[in-house]
């Protein structure tokens, strides 16, 4: 069976690594196609699409900003270490910019379970994206990959 | 008769080893040698470095507190899981180069307060090639370079 796994969902994991520190781990499902590609189908390139931007805001308070190109792999995994240890309530916004400039929102809020992790999976029915605003303005500055495609 | 032979022989040997022999210079590495730097990055990674750190691009450091953990031989090109870990403090910045892909920048990682190493990410390697990793810390500019050895079939180039 075919797992489904929209374009633009995302599978988010926070848990304790080692020093007790919390560990971001996200899996966004995207082609990442860097517009060099042939199609089979037609004679033509298949079009560019990828993630340009992407950040984590934690009550509304940017923590990471990370500026990704062609040269990610597909359905890319992103990950990092927060400093402080996350607690129940905080609230939680990832946000990705495509070549497009689709602008993708998810918002959520943390609670730690049981084993001390959390997860949130962004193509729930209950948890569908937050905004897709057309022609947002680039947040971060290094957009040079666009000139190159 | 024997002559000739063997003048067409030597004729064809150094004809078939010089087109070898170029195709083996055009791989070398040519690294960009500034002064003040213990760390050398290859031309195309230091124009981009320019572009992103500035004037800082010209002293690039050695660090033994930073890692950065890539797989040495990988047989999926299009998947390299690449981590960049250590307890160096204040790190502000992860740059990811891939030297040989089209576009050598990967990734840029601006960590502002709240976020630190390690971090993670998996990236597309078109051919054997090194990874280098540009991070700022308090001290400036740190690289770690790494090996990944695609192996399409067998072998690797």
């Amino acid at each position: 069976m075919k797992r489904k796994f929209k374009k633009n969902s995302i599978r988010l994991l926070i848990n304790a690594g080692a020093n007790k520190q919390h560990i971001f781990k996200a899996l966004i499902a995207h082609p990442m196609e860097d517009g060099t590609r042939r199609s089979k189908a037609s004679s033509g390139f298949i079009a560019a699409d990828y993630i340009e931007n992407f950040m984590v805001l934690l009550d509304g308070v940017i923590i990471i900003e990370a500026a990704l190109g062609v040269n990610v792999s597909r359905n890319p995994f992103i990950s990092f270490t927060f400093k402080d240890q996350v607690f129940d309530g905080q609230h939680m916004q990832v946000i990705w910019i495509e070549n497009n400039q689709h602008y993708i929102t998810y918002g959520c809020v943390i609670e730690l379970n049981g084993e001390g992790a959390f997860r949130f999976n962004g193509h729930s029915e209950e948890q569908e994206i937050v905004e897709v605003i057309n022609d947002a303005p680039p947040v971060c500055k290094l957009n040079r990959f666009k000139e190159t495609h | 008769m024997k002559q000739q032979i063997n003048k067409r022989r030597r004729f064809i040997k150094t004809s078939l080893a010089i087109p070898l022999f170029t195709h083996l210079n055009n791989n070398s590495v040519r690294a960009h040698e500034v002064s003040g730097s213990s760390f050398l990055v290859p031309g195309v990674i230091y124009d981009e470095l320019v572009a992103l750190y500035g004037n800082d691009a010209n002293f690039i450091g050695s660090t033994n507190r930073l890692f950065l953990k890539v797989p040495p031989i990988a047989e999926n090109g299009a998947v390299v899981s690449v981590n960049v870990s250590g307890d160096e403090s204040l790190v502000s910045s992860v740059t990811i180069f891939v030297e040989r892909n089209k576009i050598p920048l990967a990734a840029h990682y601006t960590l502002h307060e709240g976020s630190g190493l390690p971090v993670a990410l998996r990236v597309k390697v078109s051919r054997t090639s090194d990874v280098y990793m540009i991070a700022r810390t308090a001290n400036g500019l740190v690289g770690i370079k790494e090996q990944v050895k695609v192996t399409i079939g067998c072998g690797g180039v």
